[in-house]
């Protein structure tokens, strides 16, 4: 079965219930008007041309064109968890290859054994997929880093005794590296824990209606979920180790350069 | 021996410290003491390379801080900061074993009944190995920190004001204890009136400059 389409009408109709939002805002003299017509107009911009470089992904399909874009994917989310986690772009090098590294290995381990399209790097896997583990890993990866690097800042003389002390810098940092890591699983762990009961994944729901069967649709989610998982795991602890190598001097001192 | 040679230090384009010269020997319980914002801390620092001199240098058993030399020196000890802060949710027998999961302490690690006569010593009740840091008092905490201090047994321990939070009377026995360490040479930086008394080297600054560094008695 096939998905049924919206129509122009049916579109119209949709965007019609944003009145009720403005109306709000206007009623409660919430200043923030003007700044959710921009989102509201960013996020209609950047979907329509998801929705032409997808079409077009879709009917070249030609998989060194896929991984490329796999790659130009990591780079931006790459450029985009560094600003937001308060660290410098020098540090690029470094968390690049962690999100590189943690999205290839689960991204073909799962089309090869799980989903096993054919062909394998079909365009409508690979770049679908390709875009949840790394929206999902960013994010992680963006928390548990600046987690880190702050909780370390926060506490230099604690980290700098252990460094007095002769730990490594592994060593010395590692009950931070475990702090930050539960602060970024936590929200994960939450929102895991109530899938189904609270909420149906975007995902799954665009499946069934797209005309899936509901148990199909399930058994991808699940897949997903897993991946995702895993993924996220894999590149915020390998971002913080490849990190580490520009973020702490030879002598295990904390480079402050590296906060912008 | 750890010697300091006309030692000029900068920390963010600022002078902190200016001119600083003296010999601390092998097992004096030597003080750091003076106003506040005179540099002790800053001090203190300079001698396990957390700082590094703008001009002069540090030598330890003749070795200059500089490079591998530290690493080798760190080894051989023991640096606690005023403020023991938890990071987490930490117990306080996880934050005592942590310093004996590096490499260079594994060989250390405590048994039983050790841990406990480091416990007595400090009088800390055996029960709070099991509360949380984040629970206990900022002097419980200091003194969990000196727990770690006694079972490393390190040659060199430097202190930065470790008894800031404690009782007095729990202050008077650590000071005794520090004092009472045979073999062991400890630079601490502190206001406490009978560590100052009976330290073996007094060195007083004022404004990041040398007032004195005096001993006792001559010598």
């Amino acid at each position: 079965m096939e998905a049924k389409e919206i129509t122009w009408i049916g579109m119209g109709a949709a965007y019609a219930t944003l009145g009720v939002s403005f109306l709000m805002l206007w009623l409660n003299r919430v200043k923030l008007k003007k700044q959710l017509l921009l989102a509201l107009v960013r996020m209609t911009v950047q979907l329509a041309l998801v929705g032409i470089y997808l079409t077009a992904l879709f009917d070249l399909n030609d998989p060194i064109v896929n991984v490329a874009w796999v790659l130009a994917m990591c780079a931006v989310a790459n450029y985009s968890l560094l600003r937001g986690s308060g660290l410098k772009l020098a540090l690029f090098a470094y968390t690049f290859p962690a999100l590189l590294i943690a999205i290839g290995a689960v991204l073909a381990y799962f089309v090869a054994l799980v989903f096993q399209p054919s062909p394998l790097l079909d365009a409508r896997y690979v770049i679908p997929v390709a875009g949840m583990l790394l929206g999902n890993s960013m994010s992680r990866t963006l928390i548990t880093l600046e987690r880190f690097y702050s909780a370390v800042r926060g506490d230099l003389d604690g980290y700098s005794s252990c460094i007095a002390m002769g730990a490594s810098v592994r060593e010395a940092a590692a009950p931070y590296v475990s702090t930050a890591y539960r602060v970024g699983l936590a929200p994960w762990l939450a929102s895991m824990a109530t899938i189904g009961l609270v909420f149906l994944p975007g995902m799954m729901t665009g499946q069934i209606l797209g005309g899936s069967p509901p148990m199909t649709a399930i058994f991808y989610q699940i897949a997903i979920i897993i991946a995702i998982h895993v993924a996220t795991e894999l590149a915020s602890m390998l971002a913080i180790r490849f990190s580490m190598r520009k973020g702490f001097d030879e002598l295990g001192f904390l480079r402050l350069e590296i906060f912008k | 021996m750890i010697t300091l040679e006309d030692i000029d230090l900068d920390l963010g384009g600022k002078p902190i410290l200016r001119g600083i010269g003296f010999q601390v020997r092998s097992g004096d319980k030597a003080v750091i003491h003076g106003e506040s914002g005179s540099g002790k801390t800053s001090l203190l620092k300079l001698l396990i390379g957390l700082h590094r001199p703008s001009r002069g240098r540090v030598t330890i058993d003749g070795a200059e801080l500089t490079g591998k030399a530290i690493h080798g020196i760190r080894g051989r000890t023991f640096y606690m900061p005023q403020e023991v802060r938890p990071i987490g949710e930490e117990t306080a027998r996880e934050f005592v074993d942590f310093v004996f999961g590096f490499a260079v302490a594994r060989a250390l690690a405590p048994s039983g009944d050790e841990l406990l006569e480091a416990l007595e010593r400090l009088r800390l009740a055996p029960e709070l190995l099991e509360a949380r840091m984040s629970e206990l008092s900022g002097g419980e905490r200091q003194r969990m920190g000196l727990v770690r201090g006694l079972l490393l047994r390190r040659e060199l321990m430097l202190l930065d004001e470790v008894t800031s939070a404690v009782d007095e009377e729990n202050k008077r026995l650590i000071v005794e204890h520090l004092l009472g360490l045979e073999g062991v040479t400890i630079v601490a930086v502190t206001h406490d009136p009978l560590f100052v008394e009976r330290a073996s080297l007094r060195v007083e600054l004022r404004a990041g400059e040398l007032v004195r560094a005096e001993r006792p008695g001559g010598g």
